[in-house]
């Protein structure tokens, strides 16, 4: 800028000296000096304006040309609406849904967890070859005492429920048990009250308890005096020491007890261990995999002090140390992917949507940047102008798909695992994701018209009057390749959601081996406290029965342990067979107890032999039936009726085999029946049951009685929790049929934006050859000859299309796999129909336009040559 | 058709007077190319330049001197050309304008766009020839 300072310093001076030789020239050829003074200022012009311009030379900066070019696309825009709408509306979906997943990925995969320094925050398990991944109490002891790697480690006993009463209305609370300082270990702090003392982890001193803030101001009214008051949990007295922030969502609860671990527990010859869940604090700068191997070494030392019995499964006990974000996160880690690769795809599609649009417009504007290049316009000032178009309409259309997007998040709350807040909040990375896609999206689409455009040779424009044709073929290539590569994306996405939605289709087929129409189910825990009286709690439940039974509307009832698709209460690996001592189990064997009537309440057929009945009491011969499955399973094709089994931790008494009945699909729709055995509840109490009845007609209006019902046989009983079958029916298969929802709606979006694609091509393509069909329709070919012309073109590029997708689905479908239920990844029935789907909606596009030129009047397209294409 | 201000450029050619309609109003672009072409023959200042490009077209093309400057700004801003102070023929200050290797390279692209434009419009303006 120093020169041109300097260079407009001496302007005046220039000038005057220009003016003065003038005139002097002017005097030389015999004017007076007025004259020839008069006449060189004439010739001059206005010396006011030339200094202006001059200086605009210098000073017109990147943004005064930033802002020309802005108004000036605004002024394009404006003058065509039509293309203006299309292309922000296209690329506010693009963009909308990528921000809109992308805050869920934020949210779930980016975001620290809400815990002091959480990077290193592990969590620690053992694998012993078989069942859960847990840590063995008696194992605990040695890591926490011995280990090299942990600043800070905490244990977490799991989340069980208990009943809390003595504050209103009696209700189900979960609770978990953790050591006194798993979350100093944490870093999260109570917002009333204190957090465990060390103190309180000692038998006897362990009854307090902390409260979630949610409890705390539904129940307790946000009351902070709460704070050493007593709460009653299963019956026992707890006292309140203070109140954990809702935003803690791990470990979660709704009350927190000390795990108050004596002697016993920790002693490797104790009977009853404790599974404990493992968090630990690193040292900094320590390494997991420091902490894993230290922690083997620490477990396999520990082998040497259990009983011998033990060493088997003591042999090949590993240890994994995973930072505990991952932990939490893992189950929606391949869903996200796939989502986020889903509207990646979305975003490609707008793209080159907006892309084929602004290549037919550069097109349609050869003579303009052709008169302009001619004018002088440099090829980049010309890229910078184009590009500025594109920036406008990404920008208009980033921020109309920002608000969509961030609307859209709410329907995606369900994405969010348990363990981590659900709030979806702005914030930079958001912002920033959004800018960026914007600006891939702006160079994606905007920069090869660009180009092309600004290619324009100024000589064969300007001769074919507007319409330049070596670059409409070699555009009109690339266009053509957009459309099929659009094709190709939303084949891949149709598949993707089509094979989802089969899988959806073929669970609901599922015969589920019970009726699950008119029922509700009500869920009760009994207090667990010690004085447990399983006796007591089997005459309750009775009780209970007989009283919902009699309740108006109810057709049937019955109790049972464990309900269809409801949680999983109980399994044992321990079956003896008397006779067969060498058999064992291959899988867990699921034992429900139930009350006489409740395989025909459910309506599960019983194959052979009999239910239970009124009289197989406490004291009689104990009896069980088995499904056919544990039968087959067991007994092969011998007769199971009348042999005797003995389960579960000794001592097992003998029970007979008194019926089979038919498998149902109890642990998911998806899961092959499992091996079940069932036993008569007032032969095996249990604290938790569930009363199921039939009603005549709506079975959600029978909640409030049966509610009532139970609390007429203990005030102090709530109810934990109150379904109907259909319900549960539909969470089991909710996020099944989210992701099928989720992805066909991108599907959905993709299907549209290429159709849109294909048209766009089509329809140009019609446009330019509009005077070639008029001279064909006028040297006499058929109409249809046109239609079929057409077509074929459309057609062709869809076949590419089509080709491309099919083969990138079959190499990207397999990621779905996971996901998939009696449907492979490769279903030659879903890749056929989407095709046929796809090409039907590609061949409407094509003949809409195809239509309208075959209908032309020779005489109109011959007279429209050389306008070129609108 | 638009026009729009191009980083400067004028856009519409003006008349001067009515006695000029005879001669060609140059286009803005094309000044440039002018000015290049004179100063292949050597430095010259500003005045020289006009007087240069009026003669040698028969005075058919007319520069609007004023329009001059702008235009060698805009030449010496994008490295074609360059000034050097220096004396002229009666011994007065002048500002001398040079061709630089850049200038003399951009002149054979910009003489190449000329013909074909010039041709093409020839070819529109006469289609029969």
């Amino acid at each position: 800028m120093g020169r041109g300072k300097r260079m407009l310093e001496e302007l005046d001076a220039d000038i005057r000296e220009h003016i003065e030789r003038e005139t002097q020239d002017n005097i030389e050829r015999g004017m007076s000096p007025e004259e020839a003074r008069y006449a060189a200022m004439r010739k001059f012009g206005n010396v006011m304006r030339v200094k202006e311009e001059t200086r605009e030379v210098w000073c017109s900066t990147w943004l005064d040309e930033l802002w020309q070019d802005l108004r000036f696309g605004l002024r394009m825009l404006r003058k065509s609406p039509a293309f203006a709408a299309i292309a922000v509306l296209t690329l506010a979906l693009g963009i909308g849904t990528n921000t809109a997943i992308f805050s869920v990925v934020d949210a779930v995969l980016l975001r620290p967890l809400p815990y002091n320094d959480p990077s290193r925050l592990v969590w620690a398990t053992e694998h012993f070859g078989f069942g859960p991944s847990t840590v063995v109490s008696a194992d605990f002891p040695a890591w926490k005492e011995r280990n090299h790697v942990f600043e800070q480690i905490g244990a977490s006993g799991g989340t069980g429920g208990a009943n809390l009463t003595g504050a209103g209305e009696p209700t189900r609370v979960t609770v978990n048990n953790v050591t006194t300082g798993f979350f100093s270990m944490l870093g999260v702090e109570p917002i009333v009250g204190r957090a465990f003392l060390p103190s309180e982890g000692k038998k006897g001193q362990e009854h307090v308890a902390l409260l979630n803030e949610d409890l705390w101001r539904s129940r307790f009214g946000a009351d902070t005096r709460i704070v050493s008051k007593a709460i009653q949990l299963d019956g026992t007295t707890h006292t309140v020491v203070g109140v954990m922030p809702a935003s803690l969502r791990y470990p979660r609860a709704d009350v927190w007890t000390p795990l108050a671990l004596d002697d016993e527990i920790f002693s490797p010859h104790s009977p009853r261990w404790m599974m404990l869940a493992v968090i630990g604090r690193l040292k900094p700068r320590m390494e997991m995999r420091q902490a894993q191997s230290d922690l083997q070494l620490l477990t396999q030392a520990m082998n040497k002090q259990y009983p011998p019995q033990a060493s088997r499964f003591r042999e090949h006990v590993a240890v994994e140390v995973i930072s505990l974000h991952e932990v939490l996160v893992h189950n929606v880690r391949s869903l996200l992917m796939i989502l986020l690769g889903a509207t990646g795809f979305v975003l490609l599609i707008a793209c080159a949507n907006v892309s084929n649009l602004l290549l037919s417009r550069g097109v349609a504007r050869g003579r303009e940047i052709a008169v302009r290049v001619a004018l002088g316009a440099g090829r980049l000032r010309l890229v910078r102008q184009l590009l500025t178009e594109g920036l406008l309409l990404v920008v208009i259309g980033a921020l109309l798909g920002s608000v969509t997007g961030l609307w859209a998040t709410k329907i995606l709350k369900e994405l969010i695992p348990a363990g981590l807040p659900a709030d979806m909040h702005l914030d930079q990375r958001i912002f920033a994701f959004s800018a960026v896609i914007s600006a891939v999206a702006l160079l994606i689409f905007g920069l090869v018209p660009a180009f092309i455009a600004s290619r324009t040779d100024v000589n064969e424009t300007l001769k074919e009057g507007g319409v330049h044709l070596s670059a409409i073929s070699g555009t009109h290539r690339l266009r053509g390749l957009m459309a099929a590569g659009e094709i190709a994306l939303s084949l891949i996405l149709l598949i993707g959601a089509g094979l989802l939605s089969r899988s959806f289709l073929r669970l609901m087929e599922v015969p589920l081996g019970f009726d699950p129409n008119h029922l509700l189910i009500a869920t009760v825990a009994r207090p667990l406290t010690v004085d447990f009286n399983s006796q007591l709690h089997a005459a309750f439940f009775r009780d209970s029965l007989q009283r919902i039974r009699s309740l108006p509307g109810v057709t049937q009832a019955a109790l049972t342990e464990r309900y269809p698709l409801g949680p999983f209460r109980n399994a044992t690996r321990i079956v003896h067979v008397q006779g067969a001592e060498d058999f064992r189990p291959m899988q867990p064997v699921s034992v429900t107890a139930i009350s006489p009537d409740y395989f025909h309440l459910i309506g599960v057929r019983l194959l052979s032999g009999r239910t239970f009945s009124e009289g197989d009491v406490a004291d009689t011969q104990r009896v069980a039936v088995l499904n056919q499955r544990l039968a087959h399973m067991i007994f092969g094709d011998r007769n199971a009726l009348g042999q005797h089994i003995g389960f579960g931790p000794p001592p097992a008494p003998w029970s007979e085999i008194v019926g089979i009945v038919a498998d149902m699909r109890e642990d998911a729709i998806e899961r092959e029946p499992a091996p079940e055995l069932f036993v008569p509840y007032t032969q095996h109490p249990s604290f938790v049951m569930s009363l199921m009845l039939r009603a005549d007609s709506n079975p959600e209006a029978l909640a409030s009685a049966v509610r009532s019902a139970v609390a007429s046989v203990d005030k102090n009983q709530p109810v934990s929790e109150i379904m109907t079958m259909d319900e549960v029916l539909a969470n089991s298969v909710a996020p099944r049929r989210f992701r099928a929802l989720l992805l066909g709606l991108f599907a959905a979006l993709a299907l549209l934006l290429a159709a849109i694609g294909i048209y766009g091509v089509i329809a140009y393509s019609c446009s330019l050859r509009t005077c070639e069909f008029g001279i064909r329709i006028a040297l006499g070919a058929d109409r249809t000859d046109i239609l079929k012309l057409v077509i074929r073109q459309g057609f062709g590029l869809t076949v590419i299309g089509l080709g491309a997708g099919i083969a990138g689905a079959i190499g990207l479908t397999r990621y779905l796999s996971s996901l998939l239920y009696e449907v492979k990844p490769t279903d030659p029935l879903t890749f056929v129909a989407v095709s046929l789907i796809l090409s039907a909606v590609a061949l409407v596009a094509c003949y809409i336009p195809a239509r309208r030129v075959a209908e032309v009047d020779p005489m109109v397209a011959l007279s429209t040559n050389r306008s070129g294409p609108q | 058709m638009t026009f729009y201000r191009e980083g400067g450029y004028a856009c519409s050619p003006r008349m001067s007077t009515k006695e000029e309609r005879e001669r060609i109003e140059l286009l803005q672009g094309t000044l440039d190319l002018l000015i290049l072409r004179t100063l292949v023959r050597g430095p010259a200042h500003g005045h020289a330049i006009a007087k240069a490009i009026e003669f040698n077209s028969d005075e058919v093309l007319q520069v609007e001197q004023g329009s001059l400057y702008p235009a060698l700004h805009r030449l010496i801003k994008r490295g074609w050309i360059a000034v050097e102070e220096g004396t002229s023929e009666n011994n007065r200050r002048a500002k001398f304008y040079r061709l630089t290797t850049k200038g003399r390279k951009q002149l054979k692209v910009e003489t190449s766009k000329w013909d074909k434009l010039a041709g093409a419009i020839a070819r529109i303006l006469r289609p029969a020839e």
